[in-house]
């Protein structure tokens, strides 16, 4: 009887560590936000949101940001923003729809330096930050993370994808 | 009285007569030292079960809790729900 009891207790013990080792984030979220997340705060027609550890897939988490133009205007602001050259946002103004064909499809992915996101980096820069731009749905989403391991994973989960529709 | 009793009542006797002990005796230690040996077996497995039991319950937490989509989620506007963000961050992701 003892014993029982010294097992269901420990089982209950167990159950409860990992429970709470799992759901402790959702619990006690972090408060905290990053520079990029902050730059666009207080704009009225950029949305930024700050996702901590958001679940890539079962194995891959990271702390992303959506910044999402409410308007043309504020969407080509943010392009500049992150080194869009001129010409390009020319070009995309003047045959957008040739760009969003299909279904809001995600044409952009670059790599910025997240001290000064008008400059592009290479990928495996530490400084180096990976961005996936939306045209159609006027959303730019920053990983950020200086993970080179985990950017790969995110590119490759894209060329699996396009390897499927090929 | 139990067991272990008699076996120290048997030899504190034992040792006034001489550190001699009776037939009866000697057959009363050797049936306790066979109980106590099955006892300790029955030990062993009980501890095994216990372990495999509190290993199970963890094991079985773990796979049956889901993982969260995200931890966090802070927005400067309102108009969206995390669970349309996280979509469309996925569908960013996953298309060309």
């Amino acid at each position: 009887m003892k014993r029982l009891l010294i097992t269901l207790s420990l089982s209950l013990l167990a159950v409860t560590a990992v429970v709470l080792w799992r759901g402790w984030p959702h619990l006690f979220p972090s408060s905290e936000v990053s520079d990029l997340y902050r730059r666009y705060e207080h704009n009225n027609y950029i949305r930024a949101t700050e996702i901590h550890d958001f679940q890539i897939n079962d194995t891959l988490a990271v702390e992303t940001v959506l910044l999402h133009a409410t308007t043309d205007s504020a969407w080509y602001a943010l392009l500049t923003d992150f080194g869009m050259p001129e010409e390009l946002i020319e070009m995309y103004k003047s045959d957008m729809e040739s760009f969003v064909e299909g279904e809001n499809r995600a044409l952009l992915k670059f790599s910025i330096d997240i001290k000064n996101t008008q400059k592009t980096l290479p990928q495996s820069d530490p400084d180096s930050r990976m961005v996936i731009g939306s045209l159609g749905k006027r959303s730019l989403c920053v990983f950020m993370t200086n993970d080179n391991y985990l950017k790969d994973k995110i590119s490759f989960i894209k060329i699996k994808e396009l390897e499927h529709e090929d | 009285m139990n067991s272990e009793e008699k076996i120290i009542q048997m030899l504190e006797g034992s040792r006034q007569r001489g550190n001699r002990a009776t037939v009866d005796e000697v057959d009363l230690l050797v049936r306790h030292l066979h109980v106590s040996r099955w006892r300790r077996r029955a030990n062993r497995v009980a501890n095994a079960l216990s372990t495999l039991v509190v290993f199970l319950a963890a094991g079985l937490t773990m796979a049956w809790t889901p993982i969260p989509e995200y931890s966090s989620y802070k927005t400067s506007q309102g108009g969206s729900t995390p669970e349309a963000d996280c979509q469309m961050l996925h569908q960013m992701i996953e298309q060309k």
